[in-house]
């Protein structure tokens, strides 16, 4: 099952960009009261942030992007090489790799992997 | 017999043009999309476990075993990224690769894998192959050199509980490149970007390049830590012990374990470094230059065999006969008492059997240039005349016995200077042409081998 994440909701909603591009903005986060919604805008997307345990995604400009919350890190086949340390760090860097590419984003359905002594939270996420 | 992965700094136009085409007819049939597809249903089975490493080498052996059913002369190059480390490296030209992306949206704009190309549409995370070199933050750079030296002094293979922890010290983790991550593997998915970076990452050609470097680093691994084997044999995650059955492979009921996967000469191949793969040749060069049209008909090492100088004077050699006491060829001239006893004579030309002045050493043969059926000829007459290459092969070996036997001894008699300058020059030009023969031998060999 999806863990909860590693940081609190103050931090994960002021995750520490890397970017130091001039054309990076980012406008100020907004977390309505009472909600697991969390949203802001990064580079003129829209970017919303779901919490793990209410469906485990973000949302840039309509595109959802799914992820898993791990001990050490967040993780998502869309940047799967690499773990975050909060969703909006994620959202951000999928943002800069899309930059302006429409992207057919094609459901793929999963195999069956592993046993179920894998204890690997990925296994099922998507 | 194994075929020779090589670096892909090291291919010929001609050997990254066959692989370019091999790869884009696989793409054609369906087949390429299939990799992709299997790659991103089965991403779990893959990664972070222990499995990592013998999943992708089935992976790439399955896919370059298609592209070789295209071509035959086609194996899987590597990218040593440690070397070829920025965006201008040779890899990213457009005759190969192709380069990085536009800023605007990544797309790859030009060479083989372009889009507007209209050979490469991404059937997965598409339309358009998309690369961002050097855009993430976390990995601007390609990992080092050094970065590899410490993941190959890095043991065990793998340490419980065998899965992609951050501090998670054994070789797998290290390579992989979750360990203080993203390095290695994953720094360069990372540092390629675009569609290298999600689970669809097969969409882009250089993942495979990519993977044989990383399974090369695992080749090289075992050879210099013979002693340590592969872990976890059991108790790990199902699908990562030494003899489970590897996904999706057992699904479609052939089962594949990551023992059968630790000997990967077993499974047909070498890496250019191991020296074991056969002398490079230009083999490919020349199998494109579609040669045999002219050269066919003529067959020269068949035809020049039994006219070869060398070997008809070979049995006359003076030197030999005269120190062994016979001094047959001495006889045969009208001056005998020319011949003095234990002095070594050259050979003498069998069409005019007349000793030279004293003092003057006639050459060792004055027969006309061997000429060779030249490397650069294609081998694809073999294919109009059934078993010539056999034949071949066995007429070649036998000249090449003789040469060696009388190169023997023209060197014995050369170390005891008993060799004219002209003489000398003429063994040079010998061994040359041994050296040629047995290059030509080389090439019919492996043409027999591969076709």
């Amino acid at each position: 099952m999806p863990r909860t994440p590693r940081r609190d909701s103050k931090t994960a909603s002021q995750p520490a960009s890397k970017d130091t591009s001039t054309s990076a903005t980012k406008d100020e986060h907004e977390h309505e009261p009472g909600s697991d919604l969390r949203t802001f805008s990064y580079r003129g997307k829209s970017v919303e942030v779901h919490a793990a345990e209410k469906g485990c995604c973000v949302v840039i400009d309509g595109e959802r992007v799914d992820y898993v919350v791990e001990d050490d890190g967040i993780y998502s086949h869309e940047l799967a090489y690499q773990k975050f340390g909060s969703p909006e760090e994620l959202a951000e860097e999928v943002i800069r790799q899309w930059g302006q590419a429409r992207i057919d984003r094609t459901p793929v359905a999963h195999g069956h992997e592993h046993g179920d002594d894998h204890d690997h939270d990925h296994d099922h996420d998507h | 017999m194994v075929w020779c992965r090589k670096n892909q700094s090291t291919l010929t136009s001609t050997e990254k043009s066959r692989f370019v085409a091999a790869v884009h007819a696989l793409k054609a049939n369906g087949g390429y999309d299939g990799y992709v597809q299997q790659h991103m249903s089965f991403m779990s089975s893959a990664h972070r476990a222990s499995a990592f490493l013998p999943w992708h080498r089935e992976f790439l052996r399955r896919f370059e075993a298609d592209l070789r059913a295209i071509d035959a002369s086609v194996t899987l190059p590597y990218w040593n990224w440690t070397v070829d480390n920025s965006a201008t490296s040779s890899i990213w030209a457009d005759d190969f690769m192709g380069p990085d992306g536009r800023p605007s949206d990544g797309q790859v704009m030009t060479g083989p894998f372009a889009y507007s190309g209209g050979a490469w549409t991404l059937a997965f995370d598409g339309p358009y192959l998309r690369r961002r070199m050097g855009v993430s933050s976390s990995s601007p750079t390609l990992p080092a050199p050094n970065d590899v030296t410490n993941a190959l002094a890095t043991t065990p293979y793998d340490l419980s509980p065998y899965n992609d922890g951050f501090s998670l010290a054994g070789f797998r983790n290290t390579l992989e490149g979750w360990r203080n991550g993203p390095q290695l593997h994953n720094r360069v998915h990372v540092w390629v970007g675009g569609s290298m970076g999600p689970a669809s990452s097969p969409n882009d050609p250089v993942f495979f390049l990519h993977h044989c470097f990383v399974d090369k680093l695992w080749a090289d691994w075992q050879a210099a830590h013979p002693g340590e084997g592969y872990v976890p044999v059991s108790g790990g995650p199902v699908g990562h012990n030494l003899n489970d059955a590897m996904q999706p492979w057992a699904g479609l009921g052939d089962t594949v374990t990551p023992a059968g996967m630790l000997d990967h000469h077993a499974l047909g191949y070498a890496y250019d470094t191991e020296g074991i793969c056969a002398p490079t040749i230009k083999i490919f060069d020349d199998i494109a230059t579609l040669k045999f049209r002219d050269d066919r008909p003529t067959l020269k090492f068949f035809d020049d065999r039994p006219t070869l100088k060398f070997l008809d004077d070979r049995g006359t050699l003076k030197f030999v006969d005269d120190s062994g006491g016979t001094h047959k060829a001495i006889d045969d001239v009208k001056s005998p008492a020319l011949d003095v006893g234990g002095q070594v004579k050259m050979a003498m030309d069998p069409t005019n059997p007349v000793r030279p002045p004293e003092g003057v050493q006639p050459p060792l043969s004055r027969a006309a240039p061997f000429v060779l059926a030249t490397p650069h000829h294609s081998m694809a007459w073999t294919a109009t005349f059934p078993g010539s290459l056999e034949q071949a092969l066995v007429a070649l070996e036998q000249q090449l016995g003789e040469y060696e036997s009388a190169l023997r001894e023209l060197e014995e008699a050369h170390a005891q200077g008993a060799l004219s300058a002209d003489d000398a020059r003429q063994l040079e030009h010998l061994r040359q042409e041994f050296e040629a023969m047995l290059v030509e031998h080389d090439q019919l060999a492996r043409h027999g081998g591969t076709g």
